[in-house]
């Protein structure tokens, strides 16, 4: 089974969310603020994580940073889901390491389709994420 | 001394005193030459009477060789101290009397040749025949001395060197003052002269003294200084009024360039309060997209996995209603977007990334996304493609947005009927363009409402919100965006019977419209 880990901070988007995902046959972790979701990336190993980026304690674009700066958990895809959907805002979080970006109000296909792509072995994207974390 | 250094009175008083002075020499000469002459022709004249007395007086002793009584008529001569000595001859020329005065002058011992007469150096010496009856009997022989008329010319010669000595010094002393009458125009004119030139002041004028050459070279000067003061008056006018304008101009640019700085102090406030205002416009746009999306968010997956969950229990009875909630959650969206397009347009802050479409995969694309809306009222879309070109520059996203607009606005307002997207070529200003046209067969609109079309907020009437729903942004949107890749909606339509929208786009890169161009835009 698929392991997804969704950092968010609305109790009301991360319920809903889960229970979406869950549905179509996700395991979900949960984290409420990007601290815990640095940890939790670590702990588990998700082979996806959907990142909010208006997060407390340590926000979206800063626990991404840690993500891609830790051996560990550098080849993780990463999807920003945000809020932020001012032009500028995809490549700012393209910018702290993100693999795709994703606004809210979730389209759940769209969603699925860039999990699904992320997800495909040996994708183009994570050579080039790859290469990207080393330049960091 | 008349012709090198020296003033002009020395040279006029030399000129004059030379001219008095050779004046009186070229007379004391001429005089003396005269008396020279005069004395000479007296004496030879005198002398020739007393010798021819003398001859007549020795006549008879010479007849008769009486030595005495020729002795006798010599010694007469006395009277006469001018002779210095008289000799008698007989006719065989041996000397037979002779008287001897003083000094050195002495008979010569035979007679002279005769008759004869002459001056030696310092005496007139004079020889005569004497005849008796027509026959010679003798002859004689008077010497005179020359120490008289010597003594006269010495006593001449004081004279003249007095009567120079006078005229000298009256010559100087005339001349000293007549030299005024030249001099005195000419140094006036000289001081006038150096009295311009050392203190540049051209009111001074030279005097005149006399109507001749001088004061004609015054009359001439004066004119000249004249004309400088003139020249010189209007130079100095010239300069000070230059100079006025000048302080006055410097004045003038310094209180501009005060105003100016002021204005740009004041622009910059401007600018800077402008900028202020619009970061926190940005800002605020920003905030409020983020906060509306956030709860919209579950708004909408609410409703969207209600009814997936409850098609997993087989619970139907709510799916209407909660697609409902899920459409006017989207919709809300779909505003919030059109406000964030409008803003942004209207701030000038909308960017437009012109690349080259691809002409047929942008109808499929449209055709596909409006199909599902098209059939909702029971329509049909019917694409056709006249041109042969394969794409056009235009900002893709863009593009389709302004399309799909047309496109589903053609689908909300027809019912049970056909729309129509054609793209074809035409020619506008000479360069070639394509023309997107959507037609539809649907409820038209008046010619009273189609001023209002393209303005934000205002669809026909509030009752076709109700109806069709929509911002009312759309058309605002699409023709501010086509106008961004420089071309534009036009349309025409009848009330009821249906409407055509056309996008006009230009169908090749503009090399320097500036319309195709994307304004400035911000930087996040």
């Amino acid at each position: 089974m698929r392991r997804l880990l969704l950092v968010e901070d609305n109790e009301l988007n991360r319920d809903m969310l889960s229970r979406r995902l869950k549905r179509r046959g996700y395991e979900v972790l949960l984290a409420a603020d990007g601290l815990r979701g640095v940890a939790l990336a670590r702990h588990a190993m998700p082979d996806v994580i959907l990142m909010d980026m208006s997060l407390p304690e340590v926000d979206g674009w800063e626990a991404t940073r840690r993500l891609r700066a830790d051996l560990a958990t550098q080849a993780i895809p990463v999807i920003a889901l945000t809020a932020h959907a001012m032009p500028g805002d995809a490549e700012k979080a393209m910018a702290a390491g993100c693999d795709d970006y994703d606004t809210k109000p979730v389209e759940l296909a769209r969603l699925l389709g860039k999990i699904d792509a992320l997800l495909a072995p040996a994708g183009p994207g994570r050579e080039r994420k790859e290469a990207g974390c080393r330049r960091d | 001394m008349l012709t090198g250094r020296g003033s002009i009175q020395t040279k006029l008083i030399v000129i004059l005193v030379l001219t008095a002075v050779a004046t009186a020499l070229a007379a004391c000469l001429g005089l003396a030459f005269f008396e020279f002459r005069g004395f000479r022709a007296s004496l030879s004249s005198d002398m020739r009477s007393i010798a021819q007395i003398v001859a007549a007086g020795s006549q008879a002793a010479l007849t008769f060789g009486d030595t005495k009584a020729a002795s006798e008529t010599l010694a007469m001569l006395k009277a006469e101290p001018r002779v210095a000595a008289g000799c008698s001859y007989g006719a065989d020329g041996k000397l037979i009397a002779q008287y001897v005065a003083q000094g050195r002058l002495t008979c010569p011992g035979h007679s002279p040749p005769f008759p004869h007469e002459g001056f030696a150096a310092d005496h007139f010496y004079l020889t005569r025949p004497i005849e008796l009856d027509g026959q010679r009997i003798g002859s004689i022989h008077l010497i005179c001395s020359l120490n008289e008329m010597y003594a006269r010319l010495t006593r001449f010669g004081a004279v003249a060197v007095a009567v120079l000595g006078g005229s000298l010094l009256f010559a100087l002393l005339i001349s000293t003052q007549i030299q005024k009458v030249i001099s005195h125009p000419i140094l006036q004119l000289a001081e006038t002269v150096m009295t311009v030139s050392a203190r540049g002041d051209y009111t001074v004028r030279a005097g005149k003294l006399a109507e001749d050459e001088i004061g004609v070279l015054v009359d001439r000067f004066n004119g000249m200084l004249e004309r400088i003061q003139a020249q010189d008056e209007a130079l100095r006018r010239a300069h000070d009024e230059t100079e006025a304008r000048v302080v006055e101009r410097t004045r003038e640019l310094q209180m501009e360039i005060v105003a100016r700085k002021k204005t740009q102090a004041e622009l910059e406030r401007a600018k800077n309060a402008a900028e202020e205002a619009n970061r926190a416009k940005s800002a605020f746009l920003a905030h409020m997209s983020h906060e509306l999306r956030t709860p919209l968010n579950a708004v909408i997956g609410y409703s969207e996995m209600l009814v997936e969950e409850g098609e997993d229990r087989g619970q139907h009875w709510a799916d209407e209603d909660l697609r409902r909630i899920g459409g006017a959650g989207r919709h809300l969206l779909t505003v919030i977007n059109d406000v964030l397009d409008i803003s942004r347009i209207e701030a000038g802050r909308m960017e437009c990334q012109i690349e080259p479409v691809n002409i047929r995969s942008m109808i499929d694309a449209v055709v596909n996304t409006a199909e599902p809306l098209a059939r909702r009222n029971g329509n049909r879309i019917v694409a056709e493609c006249r041109t042969v070109r394969a794409s056009m520059p235009a900002d893709v996203v863009k593009f389709r947005q302004s399309l799909l607009n047309l496109l589903s606005n053609a689908c909300k307002f027809t019912e049970n009927g056909s729309i129509w997207l054609e793209v074809d070529e035409t020619e506008e200003r000479g360069a070639p363009w394509l023309r997107w046209s959507v037609r539809d067969t649907g409820i038209g609109i008046a010619p009273a409402h189609a001023e209002k079309l393209f303005r934000p907020f205002s669809q026909v009437d509030s009752s076709t919100t109700r109806k069709y729903g929509g911002t009312g942004l759309g058309l605002a949107i699409s023709q501010r965006f086509c106008q961004l890749m420089g071309g534009r909606i036009s349309f025409e339509s009848e009330a009821g019977k249906g409407s055509t929208f056309r996008i006009h786009m230009p169908a090749e890169p503009a090399a320097e419209e500036s319309g195709a161009r994307p304004p400035a835009g911000e930087r996040d």
